[in-house]
């Protein structure tokens, strides 16, 4: 028995020091996004020979959302003659194929890929397969509910002017806010996502994450890398994690913010988290240790690319020491959990920022000049448990993914918006 | 042309000045302020927590005496501070109330895990974690009963543990992310403000909340004391200073924000 209560109280203490890791972590990102020297990004180069950009949206079943995105980009200022619109339709059984054909026929720079019959489903299979017929030297990616500016396609493109980025990320911006709770929530999240860590992360050079969406990359070099793993279904952090693995880095452009359509049902936001949680987890089985080890990171590169590694464990392991701490309630030794370590426990749970602490969206709102959404904080709460079920039901899926083998499915992600 | 000079003359009148734009502004910073800030309202007000401490939990006990009419005091030394609290003796639940809570709970985690559940998603997570604490609880209370480590006199020292906690805690969560504003000098007065209104309502929560724990063991029984900590603990807690912080941030952006500009500065 006393070994299993060293046991369970040496977890405690590696759970507290870890998120408080991870506190620390945060607390110096905001330091750095609220008052220190920020990155130029290279939205003030002028260059008139821009590279040739294939921009790629996966579509599987987006008659709702196709027209909107691709309006969009038809009326991109992007010079035509170097572009190509390439919606990849992925198995749509809707009128998404009828309505890509009625595009490609009044534009001729738009080129569907209409993937059926044996073909396997999924975005990382769906962009390995646009790869092969993709013209453009720089692919940008949307997801098929995203609504780019005008000036977006030539603002991530410029990025590639500096042989060193391998890939180039966006902002993204819930265009949907405020339709409900859980949309409220998830906009001060990607705003403490975004303006504050992302950026701070580009500042300190440190791991900026490419994320699939409103970003690019090296048409060249990820084919080279060998393209996207068809069995990891978070294909932007693998990309991510390859790129600084070969000496590339990844841009982040504050600039070139993009709206989104945010989950509004908590169904669909579950769904997605798990897959979320699953793919990142899958990426860091793969990648926890070459990036400990490698020749191309510097030490502060490795410490944030582990700790964003672990980002959606870190949910596991707080259910875990939630079951320690019941543990030891019962085990008679309640006074660890009771006191200040108790407390710091439940600091450490990040106070409700699942991804990011209050201070740091705090900071984020302030930053974005939206002060009426800080009455959301202490919303967060609700966030919680729910964040921490489903993050770690994705950790157990990418557990089983690692162990047996298993056939990955891709689960899109549900649309609400009127077509 | 027509279009362009129009353009014109709209750029010129309504951008007389270009703003910050939120990509790359950062917050004006004045690192004394936040040094000083940081300094003054950590150790002011650890300094208050544990000069009042004493008498805190004095007055909480003399409450508690008079609402519990059976109740006994006793003390807890806490470094060199001599912690008083009072309780009512409390009890083991029966066998058979520790087979209903089972039952109920057991029934509770069956229905939210099954596609009957048409719940919110956030709601039901909660009720899966409360269910989970009480199906817990009573599974030990219905085979370990007479092994439960704790008395209810365990109960108050915990109780009172935790609470110092949560007053060592408050000043230093809210300094370390209010410090971050450094627009004037008003932001140190605002934020130690916010930090007494925290304590305060800390205070006042933290005592009907022990009262409250002490009844229900008194007149329940031990079966809701990990819901106690695990529920109705600290997590609480940080719900009300989070909701301090917000507010905080709202009245400085509110009050000191003279012009729409006056707290940014390129980043660059």
């Amino acid at each position: 028995m006393g070994v299993l209560i060293f046991l369970l109280k040496t977890y405690m203490v590696f759970l507290m020091l870890l998120l408080f890791l991870y506190i620390v972590r945060h607390y110096f990102f905001t330091l750095n996004r609220a008052f220190g020297k920020q990155r130029l990004y290279y939205q003030d180069v002028l260059d008139e020979d821009l590279p040739t950009v294939s921009v790629l949206v996966p579509m599987h079943n987006e008659e709702k959302v196709a027209k909107h995105i691709l309006e969009l980009l038809v009326a991109s200022d992007y010079p035509k003659e170097k572009l190509e619109i390439i919606p990849i339709n992925d198995h749509s059984t809707d009128r998404t194929k009828e309505i890509l054909e009625e595009y490609a026929q009044r534009y001729p720079f738009i080129r569907p890929l209409h993937r059926y019959g044996d073909l396997p489903r999924g975005k990382q299979n769906g962009l390995n397969d646009a790869l092969k017929i993709a013209k453009g030297e720089v692919i940008i990616v949307y997801d098929a509910d995203y609504l780019p500016p005008k000036a977006q396609i030539r603002t991530l493109a410029i990025a590639f002017k500096d042989p060193r980025v391998g890939a180039v990320m966006g902002r993204v911006v819930p265009i949907n806010a405020g339709k409900n709770l859980l949309t409220r929530l998830l906009d001060i999240g990607r705003s403490g996502g975004y303006q504050v860590d992302q950026q701070a992360r580009y500042n300190l050079n440190l791991i900026p994450q490419y994320g699939g969406t409103v970003g690019g990359f090296r048409k060249d070099l990820v084919m080279k890398l060998g393209g996207f793993d068809t069995r990891i279904l978070a294909e932007d952090t693998e990309l991510t994690y390859k790129l600084y693995l070969n000496g590339y880095k990844v841009a982040y452009a504050n600039i070139a913010e993009c709206y989104e359509e945010a989950p509004e049902d908590w169904n669909v936001r579950a769904r997605q988290l798990r897959r979320w949680s699953r793919g990142h987890n899958q990426v860091m089985f793969k990648y926890f240790i070459p990036t400990t080890l490698s020749k191309k990171l510097s030490f502060w590169q490795k410490v944030d690319g582990l700790l964003l590694l672990a980002i959606y464990m870190q949910p596991f392991l707080i259910f875990l020491g939630l079951l320690d701490s019941l543990l030891l309630f019962f085990l008679g030794e309640m006074e660890i959990t009771s006191s200040y370590l108790f407390l710091l426990f439940m600091f450490a749970h990040n106070s409700f920022g699942n991804f990011a602490p209050f201070f740091q969206i705090g900071i984020a709102l302030v930053l974005d000049g939206a002060k009426q959404k800080v009455f959301i904080l202490p919303l967060m709460f609700f966030e919680f448990i729910f964040n921490v079920i489903y993050a770690s039901l994705g950790f157990f899926d990418a557990l089983i993914d690692l162990t047996t083998k298993r056939t990955i499915l891709w689960q899109k992600t549900e649309r609400f918006r009127n077509a | 042309m027509d279009y362009k000079q129009a353009y014109l003359k709209i750029f010129e009148v309504e951008k007389p000045v270009i703003r910050y734009a939120r990509f790359g502004r950062v917050l004006r910073f004045n690192k004394y302020l936040f040094v000083l800030q940081l300094t003054l309202l950590v150790t002011v007000f650890e300094f208050l927590v544990i000069f009042f401490l004493e008498d805190y939990f004095k007055v909480l006990s003399d409450i508690t005496r008079r609402i519990l009419e059976d109740s006994y005091t006793g003390s807890y030394k806490f470094l060199s501070f001599e912690l008083e609290y009072s309780i009512s003796p409390g009890r083991l639940p029966t066998l058979q109330e520790s087979f209903i809570y089972f039952l109920v709970s057991s029934l509770s985690l069956l229905f939210l895990l099954s596609k009957f559940n048409r719940l919110l998603k956030y709601i039901s997570a909660w009720l899966m974690y409360i269910a989970f604490i009480y199906f817990v609880s009573s599974f030990y209370f219905m085979f370990f009963s007479n092994s439960f480590p704790y008395t209810e006199r365990d109960f108050a020292v915990l109780y009172v543990l935790q609470q110092t906690g949560v007053f060592l805690s408050i000043p230093i969560l809210l300094a370390f992310s209010l410090s971050l504003f450094t627009f004037s000098w008003l932001n140190l007065l605002l934020n130690a403000i916010t930090i007494a209104f925290s304590l305060m309502y800390s205070s006042v929560f933290g005592g009907v909340r022990y009262i409250v724990f002490a009844y229900t063991l008194k007149n329940l029984s031990y079966i809701h004391m990990p819901a106690m900590f695990f529920l109705f603990g600290p997590l609480l807690d940080f719900i009300y200073t989070v909701s301090f912080y917000s507010l905080c941030i709202y009245l400085t952006i509110r009050l000191l924000q003279t012009k729409w500009e006056s707290f940014y500065r390129w980043g660059f």
